[in-house]
């Protein structure tokens, strides 16, 4: 178990580097998508464990490292958008467009709404999404086209992420 | 695991936390630094292609020009003698107003509501908190922003456009102090407030605005932007600016990190 667990999150952290180095030549107006999100998805909606949302707050955690948000942001919007995907978990069939892509798009806006959510308790220290801006809807846009692409790359290792299914 | 991040949270906004954060910054920015230099390997190595067609074509102008270069060196010694003797009977100072310390941009924020990048200098550079941060564009040195986290070999920028930004500012020709706020995102402008309505008639589009100094972080005299637009609300006791930035953020490598003011320049 130990070692599924530390493979996700390695995976997990290897997409935050990406993100923040690499996607920067394919930034659409200085946003880029966030692909560790889309990992977590990934990952808590194919383990029916708490798999997915133990690699969403560690990696929350790391992110928050290298971010200006404070502290614990980043491992309490995972780890909520990862509860969420594992509620879903073993209830849709994902096909290899149309799912991941649905799944992209949700999770951003599952993030955007924590965020909406918890500047209101943290005000000045925690920034928000503005609805009618374009960043929200540029990387709710980008994050729904690289889904099924990252679904697709990491459905390979599927054997090394997720208990294997007895019968 | 939500109540853990809650509370992190709840601790790391009244500004207890920070080791955390500074240990993680050094730890993932050694895989940030790697990456970034792959990323860059990749790039230039794509670039090369057509740049070596353009390097071919200079290479036959710069023969040319060599020529022409070399006549030029002869009276180039001459004038250097003359304008060193100049300088001393001026008492000109060689030495710039601030020292400062190189750095490359390796990392943005990964989270696109914040607009911080990392740099690769940190505390074993010399690099503190709050020191100033300035870049050379088209010969030109404007104010990026300030380092708001340093690792040990890796700090956080935290850039004038950011939403948590403020600086004192200065209009160069008018003189007229105000109070520049960024809008956290590269393509909105920054916001000037507090300038007195007096000032309307003698802002001009295009004013250049300076660092005033007054806040101690930031060095004065360092050129910010221009100013676009100017608006006079009657609900406002004060004009409000918007300005350009005078550093093209989005093509920006190396910066300069403030370290401190030379003698000549705190004289």
């Amino acid at each position: 178990m130990l070692r599924r667990w530390l493979l996700s999150f390695g995976i997990v952290a290897l997409l935050l580097v990406m993100q923040s180095t690499w996607l920067d030549y394919v930034a659409i107006y200085s946003v880029v998508p966030d692909l560790s999100l889309l990992a977590v998805v990934y990952i808590s909606f194919k383990s029916p464990g708490l798999q997915g949302q133990g690699v969403g707050f560690a990696a929350g955690l790391l992110q928050d490292g290298i971010s200006a948000a404070p502290l614990g942001l980043n491992a309490l919007i995972k780890t909520t958008v990862s509860w969420l995907a594992n509620l879903l978990s073993g209830k849709f069939y994902i096909d290899k467009l149309l799912m991941p892509a649905l799944f992209g798009l949700v999770a951003t806006l599952a993030k955007a709404a924590g965020l909406a959510l918890l500047a209101v308790f943290f005000s000045g220290k925690v920034l928000s999404y503005d609805l009618v801006g374009r960043a929200l809807w540029i990387e709710a846009a980008y994050n729904a086209a690289v889904a099924p692409i990252l679904f697709l790359v990491l459905s390979p290792l599927d054997r090394f992420l997720f208990p294997t299914e007895k019968h | 695991m939500m109540a853990i991040s809650l509370i992190t949270l709840i601790v790391s906004t009244r500004s207890l936390a920070g080791l955390p954060e500074r240990f993680g910054l050094s730890v993932l920015s050694f895989f940030q630094r790697g990456f970034d230099g792959v990323g860059q390997f990749v790039a230039e190595t794509i670039d090369s292609i057509a740049e070596l067609r353009r390097l071919e074509a200079e290479h036959k102008e710069l023969l040319a020009r060599v020529e022409s270069l070399g006549n030029l060196e002869r009276s180039y010694t001459d004038l250097k003698r003359e304008n060193d003797r100049l300088k001393e009977q001026l008492g000109f100072q060689l030495s710039a107003a601030y020292s400062s310390v190189s750095a490359k941009i390796i990392a943005r924020d990964p989270e696109n509501l914040y607009a911080t990048f990392i740099l690769n200098k940190g505390a074993s550079h010399g690099v503190v908190k709050n020191q100033a941060v300035i870049a050379y564009q088209d010969g030109v040195e404007g104010l990026v922003g300030r380092v708001v986290e340093v690792g040990r070999s890796t700090c956080v920028v935290s850039p004038i456009y950011d939403s948590s930004a403020f600086v004192a500012v200065k209009l160069e020709r008018s003189r007229y102090d105000g109070l520049a706020v960024g809008l956290g995102s590269l393509e909105t402008p920054l916001i000037i407030r507090y300038i007195k309505k007096r000032a309307k008639d003698e802002i001009q589009y295009g004013d250049v605005v300076v660092t005033s100094g007054m806040q101690s972080l930031y060095p004065p005299g360092i050129r910010i932007g221009r100013v676009t637009k100017l608006r006079d609300l009657d609900y406002l006791t004060s004009l409000e600016l918007e300005m350009e930035p005078i550093i093209d953020f989005g093509r920006i490598e190396y910066v300069f990190i403030v370290r401190a003011e030379t003698a000549s320049g705190s004289e």
